[in-house]
Order: structure tokens, then C-alpha cells, then sequence
């Protein structure tokens, strides 16, 4: 019994640590795209950007701070010249993964054929990751974040490079403190 | 005897000391051998055999030097891509956020007013 | 064992080598009374001497017959001599201890008043000295001293005539004993 229950306790550990990689296969878009961004930084190359951001003495030691607390960015964004290019089924595969323990959707709003969702990973009750799902009828956008980094600190990285401030109207999660 | 017979007689030629010959051999055989000893080629004459180690030596620092140069140019040519890569995707989150806060926003005051409403 | 090409060679070499070893026997006193003649220096004749030979062995196939061979060395013994007395600014060595044999006995001589004459040569200009050497050592005539040295007979005359005429003054009745 006792062994049934430490593999299990394995399984779902194993199941969490794979939850950290999404699999954001959006290839079959960049074809019909006009436009289209894929990043992908991983661990080493996050390490490698970060000595470079010590090195700018421009940059904020916040973002320096936050950056740090990333594993992996993985960012997909498309732009189409004409409507009906994509389908809320072709996010499908991606709303799927994040159904995945450890991932909680926090934010869900839609109107028409514009919406967005926000998804929080934990891991024993802290942080771990962040997803994005954006879309317009031109335009799609995934991005996740794999790291112990909060909502806050991507809030605190407003007014920087022209990322624009989270309004503190807002309230809530977002509001910059 | 006149001035002439007197210098031909003073002047008559004169016998080497004994055993001219065999140092005259002695000398040419020297020569010979020496003659033999393995000629060294253009280059190894200018660039003698240590010449050329020392050479090869430094050629070989200067490359490694010039590759360590070249790693370290290199490595950061691909740091400061990285640091773009990562400015720019923070740049799509942190806009994707914003525009997932103003979504969620409108809707709440859409749901506000249409609560409001009489 | 040594193969039929080993012994031709060895061979060839050996009467190379006795060929080269008579021709030193046959001019060594030419070669050798003409440098000592010109310095009166027994080490340097030698040294000349030695030279010459050893060019000689380096040339030895370019030259052909009895008289080129001759003349060859002549011109190469008294150049070398041009050289050295250039180079060196010899003072002639003039004591009588260190004169080496004559090549060939010579009725009737006078060793001090060789000696004296010798001194008076070797006194003489470079130019003029080795014209007179190649007069009365080798009893060549105008145009063969013309030949070695490179000058027209008439030159060579005219050196001679100067240098008697030089040597006459010095052995003046009266002059003896004392040499200018």
C-alpha cells in the first residue's frame, strides 16, 4: 500500500514538473500569418541574457530581479491580414495542458471575438508559472512564463521599454504597489 | 755579375718546409668532408630547426589566443541577442497582460452598468 | 663487401689524388718562393702556399694541360699575395735565420748580399716588387708579367726600369751598410 502510494505521489510530481513545459505546437499559424513572433528562452540562454542585463547599467535592477526568477519565456504571437484565419480550436490544444494540476485560470474575459485568459501554476502554494492567452479577430497571442515569478512582478516591469503601466484603477491582482 | 743575376739568384725560388704535401692532402680532404656534411636547405638555413619550433610555439598561442577572442566575441554577440530576445518577449507579456487587465475590466464595467440599469 | 662501383670509385679517387700530389711537388716551390719572396714570412708563405693549392684541387678539372695549369697558379699565388700585403701592411721580415732553401743551388752566391737584396725587394712598392719577383723568380718576359698581372707590356717595363734604378741607388759604392 504504501508503495502504491509513493508512486502515485511520483506520477504526480513527474505530471507537475511536465505541466512546466507547455507544448505550443501554433506552427500550422505562421503559415497563414502575416506576421509572427516565436521566442523561446530557455534556462541557459535566460542565465546568459541576465549577465548581459548586469552588464547595461541601464537596465532596472527589478527587471534583473525578476528575470532571475525565470526557467523558460515561451512567446507566440501571429498576426493575420484577413478575418477568420484562426479558430478558438486551434488554442484548443493549449487550453488543454493548462488544465493540467497545478495550473489554475485566475482571469477569463471575452467579448465578441476579442478575449483573454490568464493562468496561474503553483507549486505548494507558491508561484511557479504564468500563461497568457490573447486574441483579436486579426490577431493571437500565447505567451508563458516558467519560473516563480508573480503577477506583481510583471506589473513592476511597467513603464519600462515602453511596456505600459498597469492601471492602479484596476485594483486587484495587477495594481502596482 | 750584374744587378739583374744578383736579384735572380736572391730571388730563385724556395722549397716549402718538409711535409708541404701531405698538410696541402691533409687540408684537402678537411675540405672535402666538410663538403659532404648534409647541405641545409634555404629555408632550414634562415629558419633553423629551433628557429622553427619557437615560431610554431608562438603560432600556436596567437591561434589559441585569436579562438579565445573569438569564443568570447562570440558568447557575446549571443548574450546581448539573448538580452533582446528577453526584453522583447517581456515587452509581448507585459502588453498581453495589460490587454487581459483592460478585457477583464471593460467586461466588469459592462457588468457594473448593465447592473446599474433600472 | 665492395661492390665492383665502390672499387672504380676508390680507384679514380686514389689517382686523383696521386695526380694532385705530383702537381704540388711540381710548383710548390714556385707558389711557396713567390710568397715568400714577396713577405719573408715562412708561416704566411706556407699559408699562401696552402691556399693556392687548395684552389687549385677545387679547379683542377677546369684546367687543361702542363702550361695553363702554370700560368694559373702563378696568377692565383701572386693575387693572394696582392691581398695579404694590402690587407696586412707587412713589414718585411729581414733577418737572415729564417730563409728558407733554395729550390736550386746557385754557384758563387753571396748570402748577405742576398739577403740585402732580398730586404731591398721586399722594401720596394707593392706594384713594383711583385714585378720584379715575377722578373728574376720566374724570368718571365714583359708581356707574359703583362699577362699575370693584367698590364700592358710597356707598364711592366716601365715598373722594372723604376724599380733597378730604386735598388741601383741602394747598392751605390758607399750606400752599403746603409739602406734607404
Amino acid at each position: 500500500m504504501k508503495r502504491l502510494f509513493f508512486s502515485v505521489l511520483l506520477c504526480a510530481a513527474m505530471a507537475a514538473s511536465a505541466s512546466a513545459q507547455l507544448k505550443l505546437n501554433l506552427d500550422h499559424l505562421a503559415s497563414k500569418a502575416s506576421e509572427s513572433v516565436d521566442i523561446t528562452l530557455d534556462a541557459s540562454t535566460l542565465q546568459l541574457a541576465g549577465r548581459f542585463l548586469s552588464a547595461e547599467k541601464s537596465d532596472d535592477p527589478k527587471l534583473k530581479e525578476t528575470v532571475g526568477k525565470l526557467k523558460g519565456i515561451q512567446v507566440r504571437t501571429f498576426q493575420f491580414s484577413s478575418l477568420g484565419a484562426y479558430s478558438q480550436s486551434d488554442l484548443q490544444p493549449v487550453r488543454e495542458q493548462l488544465k493540467s494540476p497545478g495550473w489554475m485560470r485566475i482571469l477569463a474575459a471575452q467579448e465578441k471575438d476579442e478575449g483573454a485568459e490568464i493562468y496561474l501554476r503553483t507549486e505548494q502554494g507558491k508561484p511557479a508559472g504564468i500563461a497568457i492567452l490573447a486574441w483579436e479577430p486579426k490577431e493571437l497571442a500565447v505567451v508563458h512564463l516558467d519560473g516563480p515569478v508573480s503577477l506583481e512582478d510583471l506589473a513592476g516591469l511597467g513603464g519600462k521599454f515602453g511596456i505600459p503601466n498597469v492601471p492602479a484603477a484596476a485594483g486587484g491582482k495587477f495594481a502596482k504597489k | 755579375m750584374n744587378l739583374e743575376d744578383q736579384l735572380r739568384q736572391a730571388l730563385r725560388r724556395r722549397r716549402p718546409p718538409a711535409g708541404f704535401e701531405q698538410r696541402v692532402l691533409a687540408a684537402v680532404r678537411n675540405q672535402a668532408s666538410q663538403g659532404q656534411r648534409p647541405r641545409e636547405s634555404g629555408w632550414a638555413r634562415w629558419f633553423p630547426p629551433r628557429t622553427w619550433a619557437a615560431a610554431m610555439a608562438a603560432l600556436a598561442v596567437l591561434f589559441l589566443i585569436a579562438g579565445q577572442v573569438r569564443e568570447h566575441w562570440r558568447q557575446r554577440q549571443a548574450g546581448l541577442q539573448a538580452r533582446e530576445q528577453l526584453i522583447y518577449a517581456l515587452e509581448l507579456t507585459s502588453s498581453k497582460l495589460t490587454y487581459a487587465q483592460q478585457k477583464a475590466l471593460q467586461q466588469r464595467t459592462i457588468a457594473l452598468n448593465i447592473r446599474e440599469k433600472p | 663487401m665492395i661492390t665492383t662501383a665502390q672499387s672504380v670509385a676508390a680507384n679514380a679517387e686514389e689517382q686523383r689524388e696521386e695526380s694532385f700530389l705530383s702537381l704540388i711537388e711540381e710548383h710548390k716551390s714556385m707558389v711557396y718562393g713567390l710568397a715568400w719572396n714577396s713577405f719573408q714570412d715562412a708561416a704566411l708563405a706556407e699559408e699562401i702556399a696552402q691556399d693556392v693549392f687548395l684552389e687549385l684541387h677545387k679547379h683542377l678539372e677546369r684546367l687543361e694541360g702542363a702550361n695553363h695549369i702554370k700560368n694559373w697558379l702563378r696568377k692565383v699565388t701572386v693575387n693572394r699575395c696582392i691581398d695579404h700585403s694590402r690587407r696586412r701592411k707587412l713589414r718585411p721580415n729581414l733577418g737572415l735565420d729564417d730563409v728558407p732553401e733554395p729550390a736550386a743551388a746557385a754557384p758563387d752566391s753571396d748570402p748577405l748580399l742576398e739577403a740585402r737584396l732580398r730586404r731591398m725587394v721586399a722594401s720596394l712598392p707593392e706594384k713594383l716588387r711583385t714585378v720584379v719577383i715575377l722578373r728574376y723568380q720566374e724570368d718571365l718576359s714583359l708581356e707574359e708579367i703583362g699577362a699575370v698581372l693584367g698590364l700592358p707590356a710597356q707598364t711592366v717595363k716601365s715598373r722594372l726600369q723604376r724599380s733597378l734604378e730604386m735598388l741601383r741607388a741602394k747598392l751605390e759604392p758607399g750606400a752599403l751598410g746603409r739602406e734607404r
